[in-house]
């Protein structure tokens, strides 16, 4: 097994942040796998050559192997009367469409390597937002190719049909922060026109799988989940959604072995799963915390930050605190892999619904732009549907609370300012865009947090 | 069992208010663009009022159903009868809202449309009682779309 220092080192210092919520499995994984852009790949590319192969093994074998290229395609959804494990439980308006798809994908691309005899095989993905990608890839319209099919709609294969800007467009999910909603939108556009468009087998989603171009398409898909994370503002998979995180899903590895997945297992491409797609850049990790009962861990309340208020107008700058009677203890914490030290918000409310949200950074160095980058970001606070006084409908009002990681935040500032100081920082976001220009955002609303305190938490010890 | 498509995190919540409810209507089989005019006389203003503000999005809520899949998507366009129309995405049936391709319990699937800006155009001007809402099909039609219910909704703002 292989790994590069600088990815090991990367790993580890995500790891040191809270290793007890972490798989250290991570760690020792080998350099991620790079999903290519099919664009520039011809039939001889490694990548393609491999896919082809490996589909010709594939429908060689019997439809209940599987490994069959009949059984991986059942899985998404099949014709064929009968019922097997797993088939046709692909996951269409419902919270788990982006989530089914990529854990369908790794399956099925560990699946490629072992049929195609390929170990280093990515699946490669249709980037057809770009404007030179909109017709079907040439090396899959080759009708001596196992890429090709004839159920293609007309024009596909004899390369005059090509997907109109409106059936590839991405403006429809991007801006949008809510995960739920940016997921739903995804999947109409560009992934569903693209499916109709193409049409044939691909159109409807009993005989979508076999045809070969379907899993390049799911992989852009794929790739665009990433995409829309990393542009931050408060987007998030939903790791309050306990259902989104534990719903268990049935796939099937290279030995034919049955594998259960769940939203956690696939939150980080590259450190669970193993791939990354070319010109992706770094990748959000996101993680789920263990469920363990409260009762099994003991609680440390480190410092207190004074009440804070946050008038309409601009942000008010940082809130600062004296820790250095207690910067000894907090490095301790911050550093200890057995420690999870929290930001605790207790009393959130805002007077009238905030036209923003506000994101919130832990010992932001002074004159530093704030960025979701960056490592001192810790979260958002949004009120929606709570914490907002003129608002309460169901059973009277209960503030807001909020709770944020800081381990990594905490140790950079530590390690920055010696000083003795800490700050605090809330930053009002939902700025729209203007000809191109990000305008200022400005808070409409009161906005006061009761308590703002750090606390460590760790597994009591028995 | 893993919920259908209404599943609550797309559900209006509380904080959405309903500007104008639009008939349902049924696009047949083939015909390749469907204009509806909906009367905004009484709502105009409201409405506008709602697609500039900076704390809300107006958003076109639709839930569409099939009997089989159309094979085709369908673009959807706002605009007044004289005036430019403006594209605010698609109607794509694919996996969910299809009758014939349900898994267990039906439900039709519930497309969000992002209006604000399509509407702070075509409505800006005062005289303007009438708003377009056009859906084009990318192709030739093979069934017919229903459109079950289609509201303008304000709600706070979603987008960056």
């Amino acid at each position: 097994m292989s790994h590069s220092r600088r990815r090991f080192l990367k790993t580890t210092a995500v790891a040191v942040a809270g290793a007890s919520l972490f798989d250290f499995n991570e760690l020792m994984a080998a350099p991620p796998l790079v999903r290519l852009d099919v664009g520039p790949l011809t039939a001889g590319s490694p990548a393609l050559k491999s896919y082809a192969k490996a589909i010709t093994a594939m429908q060689a074998l019997p439809t209940t192997n599987p490994l069959s290229w009949a059984y991986q395609a059942a899985i998404h959804g099949t014709t064929l009367s009968g019922s097997h494990p797993a088939w046709n439980t692909c996951q269409h308006g419902t919270p788990y469409f982006w989530s089914w798809h990529r854990m369908y994908l790794y399956w099925f691309e560990r699946i490629i390597r072992k049929m195609s005899n390929d170990p280093t095989f990515a699946l490669p993905y249709w980037n057809y937002e770009a404007s030179t990608e909109r017709y079907l890839p040439v090396p899959f319209r080759d009708a001596a190719s196992s890429l090709y099919t004839s159920h293609r709609g007309a024009g596909w294969n004899a390369g005059t049909s090509f997907l109109s800007s409106s059936a590839v467009a991405t403006s429809g999910f991007m801006p949008v922060i809510p995960y739920f909603t940016a997921q739903g939108n995804c999947e109409g556009t560009p992934h569903g026109a693209v499916h109709v468009s193409i049409g044939g087998w691909m159109g409807s989603v009993p005989t979508a799988a076999q045809d070969p171009i379907f899993y390049l398409h799911h992989a852009n898909i794929d790739r665009w989940w990433n995409l829309w994370l990393k542009q931050g503002g408060g987007r998030s998979n939903p790791l309050s959604d306990a259902a989104w995180k534990t719903t268990k899903f049935l796939f099937f590895d290279e030995n034919g072995a049955q594998q259960w997945m769940t939203g956690c297992d696939v939150l980080r491409a590259a450190l669970q799963l193993n791939y990354t797609y070319q010109g992706e850049g770094t990748q959000v990790n996101q993680y789920c915390l263990k469920v363990l009962p409260w009762w099994v861990f003991e609680k440390e309340w480190l410092i207190e930050w004074p009440p804070i208020k946050l008038p309409p107008g601009p942000d008010p700058g940082p809130i600062e605190i004296n820790v250095r009677e207690q910067r000894k203890r907090l490095l301790t914490v911050a550093n200890d892999a057995n420690t999870d030290v929290t930001l605790e918000l207790e009393g959130v409310e805002a007077d009238k619904q905030p036209s923003v949200f506000w994101e919130v950074y832990v010992g932001l160095p002074k004159g530093k732009a704030p960025s979701s980058e960056s490592a001192h970001y810790v979260g958002n606070i949004a009120l929606f549907g709570h914490g907002v006084r003129d608002e309460h409908q169901h059973g009277g009002f209960k503030p807001a609370e909020f709770s944020f990681k800081v381990d990594r935040a905490l140790q950079n500032a530590l390690a920055q300012d010696e000083s003795g100081k800490l700050d605090l920082t809330f930053v009002a976001r939902g700025a729209e865009t203007k000809g191109g220009t990000r305008e200022l955002v400005r808070n409409d609303a009161n906005l006061s947090v009761g308590k703002a305190r750090l606390a460590a938490r760790r597994l009591k010890k028995t | 069992m893993v919920a259908g498509v209404a599943f609550a995190a797309l559900a209006a919540s509380a904080s959405m208010k309903t500007l104008v409810r639009i008939e349902p209507l049924t696009i047949p089989a083939g015909t390749t663009a469907k204009t509806i005019a909906v009367d905004v006389h009484a709502t105009r203003a409201k409405i506008l009022s709602a697609a500039k503000s900076r704390q809300h999005d107006v958003t076109l809520e639709l839930d569409v159903e099939a009997e089989r899949s159309p094979e085709v998507f369908y673009e959807v366009w706002l605009g007044a009868p004289q005036g430019k129309r403006y594209n605010v995405g698609n109607v794509a049936l694919y996996g969910a809202g299809i009758r014939s391709e349900a898994r267990g319990e039906f439900h039709p699937a519930h497309v969000r449309l992002f209006v604000s800006d399509a509407l702070a155009l075509a409505l800006r001007h005062a005289s303007t009682k009438t708003l377009n809402v056009t859906f084009v099909a990318s192709g030739k039609s093979t069934a017919a779309l229903t459109i079950r219910k289609m509201e303008l909704v304000a709600g706070p703002r979603q987008r960056e």
